[in-house]
This record gives C-alpha cells, structure tokens and sequence, in this order.
C-alpha cells in the first residue's frame, strides 16, 4: 500500500497519493460529468481595449497626478478670474509694485501699473493652454488627413507627398515662425478690421490668429508621419486583407479598420504636440512676437519681469514655474498615455 | 562520464503583471546526468522555456523565481553572484534559441563573435581563438569557414547561423547545452540539416543536452529521456521508449495521437485534445488537464496529482494511476 | 468526373524589388509559370518551404495580389481582370495568423458580422444576431462569446472565429493558408476535423496551403509540392507518400520527423546540402539542380516541363522524364 513512499528517486509528494489526507470517497472515483469539467475553464472578465487602457492609465501614479494637475491647472485658468475682484487689464491705484500679501489679497503681488498678478497669470496660463491646445487641434486634422492620404493611396503619391513634408520639415522652423509673424501681421490686422464677418475674431487679436497659422502651416509634419507609418502598417495586416477578401471597398476599410486602430496613436501624439506649442509660444511672447499688450500670455510675462528681475524675482519665478509645469504635466500625460494605449511599446 | 549533473527542485516562477499572477512553473523536479539528453515537450505556455532561462538566471522581468532549488555541477545556480553567473554562462553552460538572430550581435563578424567568446572564457591568444574558431565551424559543416569567419550574420542563411550559433555555444565545450526549439524557424529541409548535426556532435562532444521543442517528431529523434510538460508541471517523465510506447498520462496519450502521422494512411477524423489552454493566471485547485481529460473523475476536479511511479524511472502524474495501484494492492 | 471549379493556366506572380535610385528593378519571381486545376469539392494541397510562392498562389487566385500574367477561371469565368465583388461572396481565405487576422478594436461579433454588413446581407439587426449566433455555433463557439475581443481568445478559438467569418458568406471555394502552423498542437487536430467537416457539409473546395506533409497528406484529395514558384510534383496524396517522383519530394519527405524513435532510429534521411537560393535570382534550368543530388548538364541549363508520368501523376524532372 505504501509503496509511492519507498519509491527511490521521487520527491515525498503534498498529498501522499496512497495515504491522501483526503479520503477519496468512492463517489470520487466516479467519472466527471462534462458539465463539472466545463466549470473549471472560467473566462476571464471581459475588457475593452478603452476600459484596459483606463485601467493601465490608473495604475500609472505619475500620470494620475499629472492628469489632476492639468484638471487644477485648467480650473485656474478658466475659473479662476472670476473668483478674482480684479481684471487683468486695470490696475489698482495706491497698490502699485506690491509683493505678495494676503491684505490686500494679492497672493503673487502686483506689477508697475498695480494689476494683480494672480489674475493676470490665470489669463495667461489661458491663453498659453489656448494656444497649445487649438494649435495641436489645427496639427492634429492637417497631419492626419495628410498622413492617412499618403499612406493610404501609397506609391509614387506617397513618396511626393512625403518629401513635401520633408521639405517644411527641414526649414528652420524658428526662423520661420518670425518671419511669417512679421509678414502676415499687418495683413491679417487690416482683413481683420475690414470685414464685419471677422469681427469676433478681432478680440483674440491679429498677433494670436499668426500664431495658430504658422503652428497650423508648420508642426503638421510630425503627425502627418506617424500616422502614415500607422496606415502603410494597418493596410498590410492580415485583417485588412481579410476584410478585402471579403468584398469590404476602401471607405469601409478606412472606416471599420484603419482609423479605429489609429486613433491610439493620434491620440499620444497629440497629447505631446500641446507642451511643445506651448513652449514655442512661451518662447515667441517672450521675445516679443506673441500676444499685444494688455493681453498676457506666459512668455510675455517672462518678458515683462525681466526689468525688474533683481528687484521682484517673484514676477519672474511664478510664471516661469507656470510654463514648466504645463510642459511637465503634459509631457508625462503623454507618457502615460502611450504606456496605457500601446502597450507593446514597454518592455 | 556518468553521475549528476544538474538537479532542479521544486522550481516556481511567477510572472507578476498587471492582470495578475502568471504562475508559469509550478513546482518541477528532475535531474540529469553527464552526457545525456533530456527533451522537454509541451505546448505554449506550458513552462518549458522559462524553466530553461531558470538555470540561466536569465528570466525576463517581471518574472522570478518564487521557490526551488537549482544544482548544476554542486554549485548553487539561484543563489549565485551575476559575476559568477556570468562566467558559468557560456563556459559550463551553452544556450541555443530559436531565432539565432536575437542571440548574434549583427555589428560584428561572426569570427570576431566567436573569437571573442573564446577569450573571454578561456586563456587561449588571439590567434589560438581563431583557429579553434575555424575548426568549429568546420565541425558544423559551414564550407569555407576561414572566409565564413569575416562575414557578418546577414550574410549567413537562417540555417547557417543556426550553425554558427552552435559553433560558437560549442566553442567553450560546455557540460551543459540548451537548445531551445532549435529548428522551430527554420525549414524542414534545413531543420532535417541541424538535427543530422546534432545527432552528429551529440558523440562528438562530452555535452549534456536538455532540448526543448513542442515537436514530437524531434523528440523521437534525438533524445534519451524526455519531459512532457502541461500548464508549468510535469506530467511525464521517462525513457523515450517510456514516453512513446508505454504512455502512462492522457495528456501525452492524447499528443502522440492527435495529430495526422506521415506512414499512416486513414482518413478518419483525427482525436483531438477538445478544450483549451488554461489561463496561468486562473490554475483550477485540480489537475490542470482535468477540463481537457476524457477520463477525468471527480477526484480530479479538486485535488492535484503528484508524480508516481509507474516503473523504473518512469513517472506519471495522474490520478488514475493511484487508482489503479490501489485496486490492485487492495 | 466532377466538373472543375477553378482552374489556374500560366499564373505568374512578380513582385517588384526596388534596386535603388535610378536603377533598373529586381523582381521577385514567387510564382513563376504555374497551372493546375480544382474540382468541384477537392481539397488541394500545397506544399513547400517559405518563400516557394505557395501563400503568394492562394492570395493571387482571389486577386488579392494582381497576378503578373496567365489566367484564373472560376467556375468557367475568366476573373483575371475585371471587377472582383460579385466572386467576394464565394471565394474566401483563412489565415496563419490567427492573432494578426482578428481586428483586435471589433467583438468577435462583429468581426464574424462584417461580411454580412459588407454586402447588407441581413434583414435587421435581429437577423444578424441570429446569423453571427449560427456562425458562431457551426464552428464551436456560443452567445457568450460575442461580446468579448480577440485578445481574449486563445489561438485556436481565434482561429475559429476566422473560420466562422469566411463561412458566413456560405462560399464554393477557400482558401487555407497555413491555417494550422500557429497552432499548438494539440489544438490542430480540433481545427482540421473542423476544417473537414464544413466541407462535407457545405460541399466546400479547398486550396490547403502548408509546410507540413503530413498535415496536408491528411486532409487533401491531391498534393501539389512547390519550390522556388514553380510546381515540381503534382499527384493523389496517397501516391505521393508511396510513391514520391521529384528528388525534391522524396527529400523532403524523408525530412519530416516521425514521432516513433524506433521508426526514427531505422531511418535513413537524405539530407539536402545547403540553402534555397533567392527567387530574385532564381537557377537557370531546373531550379532545384543546385541542391539535387542527381543533377546532371541538362539540368543546368534547361527547365523541365511537367509531365504526366502515370495518369494523374505529374512532375517536372528530367530524370523522372528519362528525357537526358
């Protein structure tokens, strides 16, 4: 009977087969039923790719308090000011040139002219975020649109679409920004001022609108390029062909598979062309071809603050901290984004 | 040469990922001997590899080992320093994957990659390194293995760095050599190659060989003993003779059966294994074949076999066999 | 003699490698001048290792490559040119890869509900549920899987579930490529009995295209062995084991291990020497003369036709031929 236990060679088991510390009962040794062997596969619950990557997303900390901080950042800027007794374009007479104080209640001070500082970086961080965003939006339908043709139709079209956009790629893009700013001002103030139909747009001001422009004419290439390297891959999956063999035409193709599988990627792309806008328009205000006065954007309170650096570093300091934060936060959304949604590119 | 040469004991290794705990290895024991040849068959995902990369230290994160002993030539490989691991690596004990393509560095030649290998395990000069490097390669049958020297992997055909691979594993004469699914990638004209050449080298050098591969076929051609693994456990250990003529577990049974052999000439319905895979996170608490088994009992939905023995040196894990033993001891 | 479903005369397919700048183009010769014919509820086998042009013949004969030149008649009509829709409905394709053949952003549901939404086949959406629940069960799986993504299937479920989307147009004609190679093994076997009882069923044809020999021996009326774009042999598949003509055929054959070590130790393999030369730059003359063991000048210099050697038998070698 114990012969399992003498066996030479064989490690002692957990349950001595022979002398189980169960007593096999003869019911046990009845064979099972299939509907008792079909109960031990259990499928695991069922997940969408959206609620799989939410569910990564979360885990990501990082990321999760990136997301909040842009929720705070974006409640600052759009709620803030009017939560604020003051407006960003006048200033208080007999509080001029203050440091931070609570009483009055002007936490990041006031400037020369006695505005308050606080209101005037919440208008700031809003039209810096404005800026990011829309001119992400502009890159987003120009280089997707451009990149889905390219890819798409492929062939000599393909590769005449591509080394155009390697053209625009390789212009120096700074240098291009400051000239096209230069030149299209004064016509875009006079278009402005001439038709009534562009009378809402009057307000965002001739320098804002250059802005989106050249972002628009110049930062699609990126886009354009992923997302083409994500269509030339897709239409050669098995799935696709699949679907042609099938009887499916190119607009359904394009439809039900190409942009569904794309929109990951689009989306993580976007997501990190918002703090490069961003920089880029910190950087253009800051050397003076941003937003005119008395609007503020974040580089052009940079800018303001440099004369009094020594005196009010916080001037400086506090929008400074402002832009980095977006660019950090946002950055590492994207991060996080791109782990969540495209899992094969961690290790 | 005879005696032990690798001991493993109870392994566990668990992949933690997001979607839970992957118990990959579940507690396998074996040992093998100098100059012998164990093949280790099983399916994807029955644990056959990752219990390869054990004795490696070579398990891809976020995977570990969470239990068991490793003894190869009495030395402690889990507990051992990545230094010294390093240094058994290569020397002692020789890998060989699939896709050679992975394992050769595509910036240098093949003669340098083999040159440098020797130098770094043994005292042997530069110009020593490369006429034992020639002299592998001849060993594995590549013509011209002085120009073959200079060329890079590119210029080598899939089955041809599958050779220089084994060339260079074979260069530091290891005790022990692991070929993980060696022919998978290839052709079966090419694969008909490589497997000539082992069967060849395996008298040539004094090598233990563990050979891993979900074909029977290679199985049946090569090895002394085998391993048929399911869901990170051994089901069966024995002799090949065990293995293919005495098939004790109905996991194996249902294996050598299933598939459509070249000599046989019905064309009745195969029998297949219904079912599926289990999920490695999900383990039932039973025996993991149990919802693919014909002959499962009750017994076998709640309670895990180990192995038993069916003869020298042939084991099984199977509840049947409990039974059957009993019923004749009773 | 049943009547002939599709026919194949002179199919050629080249792809075009670009040389470069400026440079005159290389060409890929994955089928290279081949014909046969399928009847009417066959299964077809196509042999070969990778890169002889076998996946490029199926996908070339539903149009899903553009052959190069010769001709493809279906059921009669000649479709090498021409508007391809209405054949979409009754040839269809199965492929290796289960996981790359599934849109991983569609339910299975609506992954086996595409070709009826592709040609509107459904009266409602009553109607299609019921037909993907149909599909569904034909091939194994239930309403509980519906729901669910691709990723959550193991291959061989995802393999069904691209068996139940080729099947829903209720084809003539499929074509099989490597259905089975991804698959474990001891999943295989549950793919190719059901392979071959829809084709009972359904009175289905078959192009079945593997490197397995074995595989295909099984589940093919006929086996046609490929290498390098070209047809070496062509025969019954029990002839083919039994009798195998081309050098090629009979090395491959020996090639394939068989799981028995006594059969195993007993045999005598013969083991081609070297590589498959590149279709680029395919040989002159027969193109397996560089690894042939009995190739002699002829060979080298002029391409054997294929030829009937008994009925039913054909072959493309001149030492079968005596023709040297």
């Amino acid at each position: 009977m114990s012969q399992f236990k003498n066996d030479p060679g064989l490690k002692k088991p957990h349950i001595d087969p022979l002398n189980m510390n169960f007593a096999p009962t003869p019911e046990m040794l009845l064979p099972a039923t299939q509907e008792e062997r079909e109960q031990l596969i259990r499928m695991r619950e069922s997940t969408t790719y959206w609620k799989d990557a939410m569910r990564r997303f979360r885990r990501n900390k990082v990321a999760m308090a990136c997301a909040i901080l842009i929720v705070v950042i974006l409640l600052f800027a759009w709620v803030g000011p009017f939560l604020m007794p003051y407006s960003y374009d006048v200033g208080i007479r007999g509080q001029e040139r203050m440091g931070p104080s609570l009483d009055p209640f002007h936490p990041f001070g006031t400037d020369n002219l006695g505005r308050d500082l606080m209101v005037r970086v919440m208008i700031a961080t809003r039209i810096s975020l404005s800026i990011g965003i829309v001119a992400s939006l502009f890159i987003l339908i120009i280089g997707t649109l451009y990149g889905a043709i390219s890819g798409f139709i492929g062939g000599w079209v393909d590769n005449v679409m591509m080394r155009i956009a390697e053209v625009f790629y390789s212009i120096p893009s700074t240098l291009i920004i400051i000239l096209l700013n230069i030149a299209l001002k004064p016509h875009l103030t006079r278009l402005l001022d001439s038709n009534a139909f562009f009378q809402p747009l009057r307000s965002v001001g001739p320098g804002l609108i250059c802005m989106f422009l050249t972002f628009a004419l110049l930062y699609w290439f990126r886009m354009a390029r992923i997302v083409r390297g994500d269509i030339l891959t897709l239409k050669n999956s098995e799935y696709v062909t699949a679907s042609r063999a099938l009887g499916g035409g190119s607009r359904w193709i394009i439809g039900k598979h190409l942009i569904p599988n794309c929109v990951g990627s689009i989306v993580i792309t976007t997501t990190f062309e918002i703090p490069s806008a961003i920089f880029t328009e910190s950087f253009l205000s800051f050397i003076g071809l941003g937003v005119s006065a008395p609007m503020a954007s974040l580089g052009s309170m940079v800018n303001d603050a440099l004369n009094g650096f020594q005196s009010y570093p916080y001037r400086l300091v506090i929008p400074a901290t402002m832009i980095a934060l977006i660019i950090l936060a946002f950055n590492q959304l994207g991060d996080g984004l791109r782990d969540a949604l495209d899992p094969r590119m961690r290790d | 040469m005879s005696g032990e040469l690798l001991k493993i004991d109870d392994l566990h290794v668990s992949f933690f990922t997001p979607a839970g705990e992957v118990k990959a290895v579940n507690g396998i024991s074996y040992t093998l001997e100098h100059g012998k040849v164990l093949g280790i068959v099983g399916e994807s995902g029955s644990g056959k590899s990752v219990s390869a990369n054990a004795l490696m230290q070579l398990i891809p994160y976020p995977g570990r080992v969470t239990e068991g002993q490793i003894t190869f030539d009495e030395q402690d490989i889990l507990g051992m320093p990545i230094q010294d691991m390093r240094k058994l690596r290569g020397k002692e004990i020789g890998m060989i994957f699939q896709d050679p393509m992975t394992s050769l560095n595509p910036v240098f030649t093949i003669g340098n990659q083999l040159v440098e290998t020797l130098m770094q395990h043994t005292d042997m000069t530069k110009a020593q390194a490369f006429e034992r490097g020639v002299e592998m390669l001849k060993l594995v049958g590549i013509n011209n293995p002085e120009q073959r020297m200079k060329q890079y992997p590119y210029e080598f055909s899939g089955g041809m760095r599958q050779r220089a691979m084994i060339a260079m594993t074979l260069s530091c004469e290891p005790k022990l050599l692991i070929a993980d699914e060696p022919t998978t990638a290839l052709d079966v004209t090419i694969q008909a190659q490589i497997l000539e050449l082992i069967k060849e080298l395996k008298d040539k050098i004094n090598s233990a060989i563990i050979l891993i591969t979900h074909d029977l076929g290679i199985i049946s051609d090569l090895c002394d003993e085998v391993i048929v693994m399911y869901a990170g456990r051994i089901v069966e250990k024995g002799s090949i003779d065990d293995i293919f003529y005495r098939t004790a577990h109905p996991y194996t049974q249902g294996l050598l059966r299933c598939l459509p052999r070249l000599d046989s000439d019905d064309k009745d319905p195969l029998i297949p294994i219904e079912g599926t895979p289990v999920d490695l996170v999900a383990l039932p608490d039973g025996c993991a074949f149990a919802s693919r088994c014909e002959k499962c009992l009750k017994l076998c939905l709640k309670h895990q076999p180990e192995l038993m023995q069916i003869n020298e040196g042939h084991t099984s894990a199977c509840w049947l066999h409990a039974i059957e033993k009993q019923e004749v001891g009773a | 003699m049943s009547k002939t479903l599709l026919e194949i005369k002179n199919l050629k397919k080249y792809f075009e490698v670009s040389g470069g700048f400026m440079k005159k183009p290389k060409y890929v010769q994955a089928v290279d001048d081949v014909s046969f014919q399928i009847e009417q509820g066959e299964t077809l086998g196509i042999v070969g290792e990778s890169g002889c042009g076998k996946s490029t013949i199926g996908r070339t004969m539903l149009r899903l490559y553009e052959p190069t030149s010769g001709q493809i008649i279906f059921d009669g009509e000649d479709i090498t040119t021409g508007n391809m829709t209405p054949y979409r409905k009754r040839m269809q394709i199965i492929f290796q890869d289960p996981y790359a053949s599934l849109d991983p952003r569609m339910t299975v549901g609506d992954i086996v509900g595409e070709p009826l939404d592709i040609h509107k086949i459904s009266s409602g959406h009553a109607d299609r549920n019921e037909r993907i629940l149909s599909l569904l069960n034909l091939v194994g799986l239930n309403s509980e899987h519906m729901n669910r993504y691709p990723h959550e299937f193991s291959g061989g479920q995802r393999q069904r579930i691209s068996i139940a989307r080729s099947m829903a147009l209720q084809p003539d004609f499929m074509v099989c490529d490597e259905p089975i190679s991804a698959l474990d093994v001891s999943i295989q076997a549950q793919v190719i009995n059901m392979l071959m009882e829809l084709q009972q069923k359904m009175g289905l044809t078959y192009l079945f295209i593997a490197h397995d020999l074995s595989v295909v021996r099984h589940i093919s009326n006929r086996v046609g062995v490929m290498y390098l774009g070209s047809m070496m042999e062509l025969t019954r598949s029990e002839s083919l084991y039994k009798n195998p003509l081309h050098p090629y055929t009979q090395a491959l054959l020996s090639a394939i291990p068989i799981p028995d070590p006594n059969i195993s130790r007993a045999r005598h393999r013969i083991v081609l020497e070297g590589d498959v030369p590149s279709p680029i730059n395919p040989p002159k003359g027969c193109k397996f003369h560089t690894r042939c063991p009995y190739a002699k000048d002829v060979c080298l210099e002029q391409r054997p036709a294929m030829a009937e050697i008994e009925p039913g038998h054909f072959c493309a070698c001149h030492k079968v031929s005596e023709d040297w």
